[in-house]
């Protein structure tokens, strides 16, 4: 008699644990997800922070001279954002971004907007942006590179 | 205001921005906003001479200065995003755990 149950009871088993398996996985899985690893943007910030640095290192200058310039990191940053934008679960990174491009605010896009206005800008006050604005470019690929490669 | 009067700004400017979810990290957050804002203080001493010696104008002082408080914003930001990264790396290691373990247990 034992014997006929046996098949039954491990059958419904074996169920019982593959559905808790498979909830607890879903639950589980349903907790965060962040944005995956991105080499593409990853480089793209390096490469953005590079250019502006460059370019703020020439501030001295007058602005109509590298307006060609200023207008290119202008457009990368809005195709970085456009990018952060549209990932999952990316405030942080959208935040940084937005704080970085504010021309009303105190790092890049202050500083063309400044240059663009005054024409020039002093050595002390160009070498004081591109230190905070160096730094803020950290901040944004420090986050990128914790990413997970999926 | 004096560099640790800025400083205290700057950190209750930041408390208030932290979220009900990291509330239990806050002190560290606020200590690591306060060791970076002291480590910014031989830009500040700089650009206060700068200012004094008329190599910097007073709205441009300002915004190297408001800058750094951005910059403290922008720490935060990137630690909080740092640690849903970790969460989420902890959690697909459970998962993977649960899956091997529980597979093995099933006759």
């Amino acid at each position: 008699m034992n014997n006929s149950l046996q098949g039954p009871i491990a059958i419904n088993k074996k169920r019982i644990a593959i559905v808790l398996l498979a909830t607890l996985t879903l639950v589980l899985s349903g907790c965060v997800s962040t944005p995956a690893y991105d080499q593409t943007e990853y480089d793209r910030v390096i490469t953005l922070k590079v250019d502006a640095v460059n370019l703020l290192q020439k501030a001295s200058e007058d602005f109509q001279t590298h307006k060609t310039d200023v207008d290119n990191i202008k457009h990368e940053m809005s195709v970085l954002y456009e990018y952060a934008k549209n990932l999952p679960n990316n405030e942080e990174e959208i935040k940084m971004i937005q704080i970085m491009n504010n021309s009303d605010g105190t790092l890049l896009g202050k500083a063309l907007a400044d240059w663009e206005k005054k024409g020039t800008l002093s050595q002390s006050y160009s070498e004081g942006l591109i230190s905070n604005i160096s730094d803020g470019f950290d901040q944004i690929s420090g986050l990128i590179s914790h990413r997970i490669k999926k | 205001m004096d560099y640790e009067d800025f400083v205290k700004t700057v950190i209750t400017n930041l408390g208030s921005q932290i979220t009900p979810a990291l509330k239990n990290c806050a002190s560290d957050i606020e200590k690591d906003a306060n060791d970076f804002l002291q480590a910014t203080k031989k830009d500040m001493e700089k650009w206060t001479k700068d200012l004094a010696g008329g190599k910097l104008a007073k709205d441009d002082f300002d915004t190297l200065v408001k800058g750094k408080s951005d910059l403290a914003i922008m720490r935060y930001l990137k630690k909080k995003g740092i640690t849903e990264i970790e969460v989420e790396k902890i959690t697909n290691s459970l998962i993977s755990t649960v899956i091997s373990t529980g597979f093995s247990l099933i006759p």
